[in-house]
C-alpha cells in the first residue's frame, strides 16, 4: 500500500509510514536546533542566554516540523457535508 | 515594568495562544496536558516572564476549551478529553436538527463560564493567601507540610472516582517509587521530564504499539469518514443563544465548579453537574441542550480556578488541573535561578497587578474566541478537518517532550521518559485516573519516606 498501514489512534486514523516521516522531521528539526543553539547563541552575541534560547530555538524547530509535515502529508478523513 | 507595555506584550500572547489552541483544541484526540504543559514549560525554561506566560496559559485554556466543544456539535466527534462527556447531547442534539443550536449554546455558555470563574476564583485566591503560609509548616502525625495531607486526600479521592479504583489505589506506591527511583538514577530530583512522560504516555503507547506484531485490532483499511452537519450564519448577539434559566444554571455550576476545582477533578465536574442537570429535566431535548451549555461552561471555569487558586494562594498544585496542565509553574526550574515561576510571579508583581492582566488576559481571550468560533466554528472545524494531519500533531509534541527529557538528564533522560510514559499509560488505560499519577509524582518524596 503506498501509505503504509493504516491504524485507528485516538479516534485518528494515521499511516505508520506517514508517522514515522513525521516524526523524523519533527524529531530532526528539534535537536538540530537544540544542539545548534550555542553557535547560534554566539553569533547573536548573547552567551548568557544560552540556556533560555536553547529551549526557546528547540521549540522553534519543533514548530517548523509541524509545519512541513502538516504541508506534506494528508490528513487520513473524508469530510462529507450535508 | 512599565504597565502599559506589560499589557502590550500579553494582548499580543493572548491573540497568539487563542489563535492556536482553536486550532488544536478542534483536532480530536488532543489531550489537554500533552498539548498545553509542553509549549507552556519550554516559554518558562526560556526565562519568559511568568506573568507573561500565564498570560498566555490563560488565552490557551479559554480557546482550547471552548473550542474542542466545536466538532462535538458539528461532527459528534470531540476535541478532547473534557468534550467525551458532550458527546451523548450532541447527539441527542442532532437527531432533533438542533446541531447548530447546541454549538451557539456551547460557545456562549463557555464564555459565561470563564467570566464567572474570573469574578470569584480570581478574588477569592488572593483573599486564601493566608491559607497557603499555614499549609507550608510541617505539622500532623507524619510531620509533612500541610499541603502534602492535601495532595495525598486528592490522590486518594481521584483514585476512588477512577474507573478502576483497587487499581488506582495499589497504584500510588509503585509509581511513586518509580519517581524515586529514576530520581536516584539521574542523580537529581528532576520534576520536568517525568512530568512531561505521564502527559505524553498514552500517545506514546499507542505509537509504540505500531511497531508490536500484535496490532491487529488498530488497524483500519479506510480513512475515517465525518459528517458535518449543515449550519447558517450565526449572529453575535449571545442573548439569542441561551435562555435564562441556562444562563442561571451555566453561572451557578460555574462558580461552585470553580472553587471545588482547587482540589477536584475537572472532567469529573462536568460529568457529575452536567448529568444532575440532564436527569433534572424530563424533556430529552431540552435536557441534552441545557446539560451540553452547562457542561461547557463548567469545562471553562474549572480550568480556571483549578489553575489560579492554587498558584496565587497555596503555591503547590492541589489538583488535577495545578498537578496537570499548569505544573510547569510550580517546578522548580534554572532560568529562575531555582525558583518556580509561581514564587517569581509573585515576589516580581503586585497583587493589583496580577489581578489586572489576568482578568484582562481572560477576558480578552474569551470575547475574542467568542467571535472568532461564533463567526467561522464550520469553516474552521471544516479547515481543521481537512488539512491537519494527526501525525504531524502527535511528532510535534512527542519531539518537544524528547528533547527537554534530553536537557534534563541526557540520554538517561530519554529512556526515563520511555519508561515512564509506559507505565503511566498502562494505568491510565486500565482506568486509573492520570490525575492520580500526577500528584503522585508531586508526593512520591514523601510517600517513599514511608515505607
Amino acid at each position: 500500500m503506498a501509505e503504509g498501514q493504516l491504524y485507528e489512534i485516538f479516534g485518528e486514523v494515521i499511516s505508520s509510514r506517514h508517522f514515522l516521516k513525521a516524526f523524523i522531521i519533527t524529531a530532526t528539526a528539534t535537536f538540530l536546533m537544540y544542539f545548534a543553539a550555542p553557535t547560534i547563541v554566539k553569533a547573536l552575541g548573547k552567551e548568557d542566554f544560552l540556556k533560555a534560547l536553547r529551549v526557546t530555538l528547540s521549540a522553534l524547530g519543533a514548530f517548523v516540523g509541524f509545519i512541513i509535515s502538516s504541508a506534506i502529508i494528508e490528513p487520513k478523513r473524508i469530510v462529507e457535508e450535508e | 515594568m512599565d504597565i502599559g507595555i506589560l499589557l502590550l506584550q500579553a494582548t499580543f500572547l493572548t491573540i497568539l495562544s487563542v489563535l492556536m489552541y482553536i486550532i488544536i483544541g478542534m483536532i480530536p484526540g488532543t489531550d489537554e496536558t500533552a498539548t498545553i504543559a509542553p509549549i507552556t514549560l519550554a516559554l518558562l525554561a526560556a526565562g519568559f516572564d511568568p506573568l507573561l506566560v500565564l498570560a498566555w496559559f490563560m488565552g490557551t485554556i479559554v480557546a482550547f476549551k471552548a473550542a474542542d466543544a466545536v466538532p462535538t456539535a458539528l461532527a459528534a466527534i470531540p476535541g478532547g478529553v473534557m468534550a467525551v462527556p458532550q458527546v451523548p447531547d450532541a447527539l441527542v442534539a442532532r437527531k432533533y436538527g438542533y446541531s447548530e443550536i447546541v454549538l451557539r449554546k456551547g460557545i456562549t455558555a463557555s464564555v459565561i463560564g470563564t467570566v464567572v470563574a474570573i469574578v470569584i476564583a480570581l478574588p477569592l485566591s488572593f483573599y486564601l493567601t493566608p491559607l497557603g503560609d499555614l499549609l507550608k509548616t510541617q505539622m500532623g502525625p507524619l510531620n509533612w507540610p500541610g499541603w502534602v495531607y492535601i495532595i495525598v486526600a486528592g490522590i486518594i479521592v481521584l483514585a476512588v472516582m477512577s474507573k478502576a479504583k483497587i487499581l488506582a489505589l495499589l497504584a500510588i506506591f509503585p509509581f511513586a517509587m518509580l519517581v524515586q527511583g529514576i530520581r536516584a538514577v539521574y542523580g537529581k530530583p528532576v520534576f520536568i521530564s517525568i512530568f512531561l512522560a505521564i502527559t505524553i504516555g498514552p500517545i506514546l503507547y499507542e505509537l509504540l504499539t505500531l511497531i508490536s506484531p500484535h496490532n491487529h485490532h488498530l488497524k483500519r483499511d479506510s480513512y475515517a469518514r465525518i459528517k458535518l452537519v449543515k449550519t447558517d450564519k450565526i449572529t453575535l448577539n449571545p442573548l439569542h443563544h441561551l435562555d435564562k434559566l441556562e444562563v442561571t444554571l451555566s453561572s451557578i455550576f460555574a462558580g461552585i465548579s470553580s472553587i471545588l476545582s482547587a482540589f477536584m477533578s475537572p472532567v469529573g465536574l462536568t460529568i457529575l453537574f452536567g448529568d444532575l442537570i440532564k436527569e433534572a429535566e424530563k424533556d430529552e431535548l431540552k435536557g441534552s441542550l441545557r446539560a451540553y451549555a452547562v457542561r461547557d461552561a463548567i469545562k471553562n471555569a474549572t480550568y480556571i480556578g483549578g489553575t489560579l487558586i492554587p498558584l496565587i494562594a497555596i503555591g503547590v498544585p492541589t489538583g488535577p488541573m495545578s498537578a496537570g496542565p499548569a505544573a510547569p509553574f510550580f517546578a522548580k526550574l534554572d532560568a529562575f535561578n531555582g525558583l518556580s515561576p509561581r514564587d517569581v510571579l509573585l515576589q516580581r508583581y503586585s497583587t493589583p497587578t496580577i489581578m489586572l492582566v489576568i482578568a484582562y488576559v481572560t477576558l480578552l481571550a474569551a470575547l475574542l474566541t467568542y467571535v472568532i468560533l461564533i463567526k467561522y466554528s464550520k469553516p474552521l472545524t471544516r479547515f481543521v478537518f481537512k488539512k491537519i494531519p494527526a501525525e504531524a500533531l502527535y511528532s510535534t509534541f512527542l519531539a518537544i517532550v524528547l528533547v527537554l527529557s534530553y536537557m534534563e538528564a541526557g540520554i538517561a533522560g530519554i529512556f526515563g521518559s520511555i519508561l515512564v510514559g509506559l507505565i503511566s499509560a498502562t494505568f491510565a488505560r486500565n482506568g486509573v485516573s492520570i490525575g492520580v499519577l500526577f500528584m503522585v509524582l508531586v508526593a512520591a518524596p514523601y510517600l517513599v519516606a514511608l515505607l
